[in-house]
């Protein structure tokens, strides 16, 4: 017992000693909190009009100002360059330094950059411009008080046209608190499609059936599918799985309160507001479960947590009807999937179709990404946020993100009757431009584009031999009445996260597993769970958030 | 090799045959699945995407290694790792032998307390941002310092040594004391011949360690020539996956499946090599003429 | 009054307490030299961070720095403590490390006898480079293969146990079976590893005791058991002891990747509680109360350990 007494207690002394003298020459983060007033009242006198900032790109010099970006590092630098000195580097710096800024770039590994961001902003090690895509995270430092609210260097009249133009007011407004405060810049995105339907069309075309457009066709459809190809699963829609917490198209045309944009937007933020907010969205796992008990898909859906098993089911031709990302079937970053099925079933053809009538009043919805992409931010460690928003005002422009992204007239692209630019040679484009385009160009996601069938125009030419796939996928993915996801995350939602997501992880398997007649009882067990978890504060929330926003429209 | 004095007979008995027999299915079924890996990192991607790969690669080809040998940055961080194993396994093992030698010994005043106090931070440690500040403060971060130094002693390597050395007979150093030996020379000469098993063991285990890292360099390291291997192997997975919430969106064609089994292989077989060479050492030191009893 | 200040003196030059502490640094000189880095390292960098811990009892801002977040006393181990999940997490863990550690420890040891026993040296070399392959392997890897071997509808395992007339066996998606297919991956990925230190061990086994023995008429069996095993016999309780102080942590890569939603009360475990609550909001708070948590628990067990080896005659390592 002695020894074990001094183990311990020699341990704990030390401990409380050294943490003593640890407490006071660790230097951490000092308190910021002063330094965000300073902001704030920085922007009451530029709103007296004394001092504003001048963030639009051209209209101010600046004198010999560096600042800090932060620039993915996907280990794809060819060679001579790295992901923070290359021939792009060099060009924004010719750029900027026109108006006294010079940009210097921190590579971050696009690996786990979540934890690397979390660390810097805890050090203060973090650059100027930071990018992070969950905005519960980039909200949440600004409500800890450790990044600048960005309205007084966005919102004049003068200020960061470019930036304001290229992003739009809608999409720029996602970034804002109910307080009117901008705590980050959400890029925006080229295109918002995110989901097609895909269905095996040779199968179809010899079974001598029509593509399905309403639920009843559907099921007839993937019954065929089975009889026809017993070996292989007549569907995989999405079902809630560890990985997903959202709702794919094909339970959008079960949901009963889609023609109701708010309403939409107050039960659509995941699967779980969804189940405990739309019956229609219980009737789509009911349909699942009877899928689940006639053999119509895999047994086994649940095991894989990555999107393995559907590559290999596509590939392998084991699959008849399926929903994924939109362009999934050629996009090359997914492995060019048809050219690979077809170089074994020449006969094979997976074609998209629009997405199934709503059950309840036959229209087409269509769910599709909100407007904005990541979201860029400025840590309060950040010396000169003026000439940070310039930049980000620069990469709107022509010279800057356009250029950037598209390279140079004659050397990356030329362009074609309707003024898209267009891709000479896509070989010498991924050398010397592609591997690094889409992380300097951090405003837009997918790039630099003014509309979204310009961006499907580009990319179609990115798939030589599947451009009309390319073109009907994403028409498929933008007809009909379009739902755009929603971005409000409800402050009890991230509290209560840990508990919930095991809740909903559990019974959304069990609804699809059970046997039919359990169904109902396991539907309102999940509901009664949720609502013990406290769901309805968080309903409560998204629906006083809501409510302010139709307000003001 | 063990034993070879005792059974001069080369009777074949059947507790023999099931040893070998039991063994040999071990060494099957843990070498497979890296002979599957091996294979996929030679398939084409059609082979790899649908999963039919086994023993041999399936339309053999050589694309994924020819994207990570041109890709120069693997080279720069294989260096940085080298380099950072080597110090880092010479420094850990120094340091760890300097201790379990000392803390091995009865007669050190105050042995359990400082012993106490190492295996004390084994279970309580600050967290990620205290540990991160303090590296910042030494001026470490981005330094590669930052990845040798911080995790020097091992308490579990720190307790299986001095374990070892506790091991060996008293009496053996008395007799050493007796002909008037102090504390270093007993550790020079008599200590570390007799230990060379558990030093090779050790020293592997910091090895593997340092060169397997992948937390501490993503955390520390900021400079792009600094990257170690196995983060700048994981970066390169991730130029072929897409972003969260939908598409990133890249322009170029990456063999994403191959190439994730490739950066596998790479990242594992120098330091696989490591062990085979060491075996030689896993031999007792020479006991002949040495006090017995 | 003098004869009573000589006995005093005699008293104490008799016990060591009463002689100068720097007779005996003076003494090992060298041995606390050897130190002297050692403590340097563990104070810089193990006791400096260790006031993070006080993270545990504050609402931490990562902003204001630890000194400038708000004290809120024990209101986090609260939190943590009236969550259903944590005790489910805590409860799987455990269980998970105890059936491991059961089916692990006597297959290491006796996977290092096997080893130890073949003569033939290009055998043994080539056997022991093979078995540790797995232990390099990461979980993302084994995970995978583990899913598509034991598959229920096709995996290969099940399709060999079907040929066998028998029915397929839920390996993956039933909670008893996927403890189990758990265990056979986490045995298999650090079976041959394990051997390594025993093999060492080993080494060290004076070879007249062999020759003792075998004069004396002794098989093969018996050696294993009266001179190999008892002659390792502190190595394999230290390792007990270290093992067993590890039961209340748990590595985050298997049971997150080899789980999924079907068996999701009994794949649930610490790591993976952690891991869900730094998901949408980095938790320092939070993690640092789990992490005191199961530190205490640990040094609990450890304690006991260590008396317990104690008590039948080891050293233990306290």
């Amino acid at each position: 017992m002695k020894k074990v007494r001094r183990f311990l207690a020699g341990g704990l002394v030390f401990a409380m000693a050294v943490s003593l003298i640890g407490c006071k020459s660790t230097g951490e983060v000092s308190k910021n909190a002063d330094t965000k007033g300073t902001a704030a009242s920085e922007a009451s006198e530029a709103a007296g009009g004394k001092e504003e900032f001048k963030t639009t790109y051209g209209s101010k010099k600046f004198d010999d100002v560096t600042i800090t970006v932060e620039v993915f590092d996907r280990s794809n630098a060819p060679e001579g360059s790295t992901v923070i000195d290359n021939r792009w580097t060099k060009y924004i710096n010719q750029e900027m330094n026109k108006v006294g800024i010079t940009v210097k770039f921190v590579a971050v590994p696009r690996a786990d950059e979540v934890n690397k961001a979390q660390l810097m902003m805890a050090s203060g090690t973090g650059p100027d411009i930071m990018i992070c895509y969950t905005s519960s995270i980039v909200e949440g430092f600004y409500k800890d008080g450790g990044t600048y609210d960005l309205s007084p260097y966005v919102d004049g009249e003068d200020q960061a046209k470019n930036l304001k133009e290229y992003i739009g007011k809608d999409c720029m407004d996602l970034g804002r608190n109910q307080q009117g405060e901008l705590w980050a810049i959400p890029a925006r995105r080229s295109t918002t499609a995110s989901t097609n339907l895909f269905i095996r069309k040779d199968w179809l075309d010899e079974l001598g059936l029509q593509a399905p457009t309403t639920k009843e066709e559907m099921y007839h459809v993937l019954q065929e599918f089975k009889k026809y190809k017993p070996d292989s699963f007549a569907a995989s829609f999405w079902v809630c799985t560890k990985a997903s917490d959202i709702a794919g198209v094909m339970a959008t045309s079960f949901l009963k309160n889609v023609k109701d944009e708010k309403a939409y937007a107050i039960e659509a933020d995941s699967a779980t507001s969804l189940i405990y907010m739309d019956p229609g969205f219980g009737e789509y796992f009911k349909w699942m479960n009877q899928l689940y008990n006639e053999g119509l898909i895999d047994p086994e859906y649940y095991v894989d947590t990555t999107e393995n098993a559907l590559k290999e089911d596509f590939v392998n031709g084991k699959v008849g009807c399926f929903e994924s990302n939109v362009n999934y079937n050629v996009d090359s970053l997914r492995g060019s999937l048809l050219k690979v099925l077809q170089s074994t079933d020449p006969k094979a053809d997976v074609i998209s179709i629009p997405p199934i009538k709503n059950d309840n009043d036959g229209e087409i919805y269509n769910k599709n990404y909100p407007i904005n992409g990541a979201y860029l931010f400025i840590p309060q460690s950040a010396k000169n946020v003026e000439a940070a928003v310039t930049y980000l005002d620069w990469l709107a422009t022509k010279e800057g993100g356009f250029t950037i992204f598209h390279g140079f007239e004659g050397e990356h692209f030329k362009y074609d009757d309707s003024g898209v630019p267009c891709v000479i040679d896509a070989g010498f484009n991924t050398k010397d431009k592609d591997w690094t385009r889409h992380d300097l160009f951090l405003i837009g996601n997918q790039g630099y584009y003014k509309t979204a069938d310009e961006f499907a125009l580009a990319t179609s030419k990115e798939c030589p031999g599947y451009e009309n796939y390319v073109l009907d996928n994403f028409k498929n993915a933008s007809v009909g009445i379009i739902r755009h996801d929603p971005t409000f995350t409800a402050p009890t939602s991230t509290e209560k996260n840990t508990e919930i997501s095991v809740i909903r992880e559990e019974y959304f398997v069990k609804l699809v597993t059970c046997q039919p007649d359990k169904f109902d009882d396991t539907l309102q067990e999940f509901k009664d769970k949720l609502k013990k978890a406290g769901y309805d504060q968080i309903i409560k929330e998204r629906t006083d958030y809501y409510d302010g926003v139709f307000a003001g429209k | 090799m063990k034993n070879m004095s005792v059974s001069k007979k080369r009777t074949i008995n059947w507790g023999t045959v099931i040893n070998y027999l039991l063994l040999t299915i071990l060494v099957v079924i843990c070498f497979y699945p890296f002979l599957n890996v091996v294979a996929y990192s030679f398939s084409s991607n059609r082979a790899v995407l649908s999963g039919t790969v086994t023993f041999f690669p399936i339309e053999m080809q050589l694309d994924a290694y020819k994207e990570i040998v041109h890709r120069g940055q693997i080279w720069t961080a294989m260096r940085v790792t080298v380099l950072v194993t080597l110090l880092g396994t010479a420094i850990g093992l120094i340091l760890t032998i300097f201790a379990a030698y000392a803390l091995s010994k009865d007669k050190l005043k105050g042995r359990k307390w400082i012993s106490g106090m190492i295996l004390f931070t084994m279970y309580f440690n600050g967290g990620i941002i205290p540990t991160f500040l303090v590296i910042k403060n030494l001026g470490m971060y981005d330094q590669l310092t930052s990845l040798y130094i911080p995790s020097a002693v091992n308490v579990f390597n720190f307790i299986v040594m001095r374990t070892f050395f506790r091991e060996i007979p008293k009496s053996l150093e008395e007799a050493a004391y007796l002909d008037g030996a102090t504390d270093v020379q007993i550790l020079f000469k008599i200590v570390l011949p007799l230990s060379m098993p558990i030093i090779a063991t050790i020293g592997l285990f910091y090895a593997v360690y340092y060169w397997n890292d992948y937390f501490n360099a993503l955390i520390y390291i900021q400079s792009p020539e600094k990257y170690t291997l196995q983060l700048r192997l994981r970066s390169l997975l991730f130029a072929g996956e897409l972003g969260a919430a939908g598409n990133e969106g890249l322009g170029q064609q990456v063999m994403a499946e191959a190439l994730k089994m490739a950066c596998i292989v790479v990242g594992t077989v120098p330091i696989l090599a490591v062990y085979p060479w060491l075996q030689k050492y896993f031999v007792k030191g020479v006991m002949l003429g040495s006090v017995k009893g | 009054m003098k004869w009573a200040k000589q006995r005093l003196a005699g008293y104490r030059s008799r016990h060591s307490d009463s002689k100068n502490i720097w007779f005996y640094i003076w003494r090992d000189k060298w041995l606390y030299l050897m130190l002297a880095p050692v403590i340097t390292y563990y104070i810089v960098f193990k006791y400096v961070p260790m006031y993070g811990l006080i993270i545990a009892f504050k609402d931490y801002n990562v902003f204001k720095g630890i000194s400038g977040s708000k004290w809120i006393g024990i209101l986090n181990f609260k939190q943590v403590f009236q969550t259903d999940l944590f005790w489910l997490s805590i409860k799987n863990t455990l269980m998970l490390n105890l059936f491991t550690l059961a089916v692990n420890f006597p297959l290491t040891i006796l996977a290092a006898l096997m080893l130890n026993e073949v003569r033939c040296p290009l055998f043994r070399r080539v056997s022991q480079s093979f078995l540790y392959l797995p232990h390099f392997m990461s979980w993302v890897v084994v995970a995978g293969i583990a899913t598509n071997l034991f598959a229920q509808t096709d995996g290969s395992v099940n399709q060999m146990i079907k040929h066998l007339g028998f029915n397929a066996v839920p390996f993956l998606n039933n909670n008893g079976w996927w403890v189990f297919t758990y265990v056979i991956c986490n045995v298999w990925k650090e079976i041959g590893w394990g051997t390594i230190i025993y093999l060492a061990a080993i080494t060290g086994i004076d070879e007249s005791l062999y020759e003792a023995a075998y004069i004396d008429g002794a098989d093969k069996v018996q050696r294993i058991l009266y001179i190999t095993l008892p002659m390792i016999r502190s190595v394999i309780i230290v390792m007990l002891i270290l093992s067993i102080s590890k039961m209340m942590s748990i590595g985050l890569d298997a049971p997150l990747l080899l789980g999924n939603t079907k068996v999701i009360n009994v794949s649930e475990v610490i790591s993976t509680y952690i891991y869900r609550l730094g998901i949408v909001k980095a938790e320092y708070s939070l993690s640092t109360v789990i992490g005191l948590f199961q530190s205490a628990v640990n040094i609990f067990i450890l304690i006991l350990a260590d008396r317990f080896a104690k008590m039948i005659g080891e050293e233990g390592i306290l």
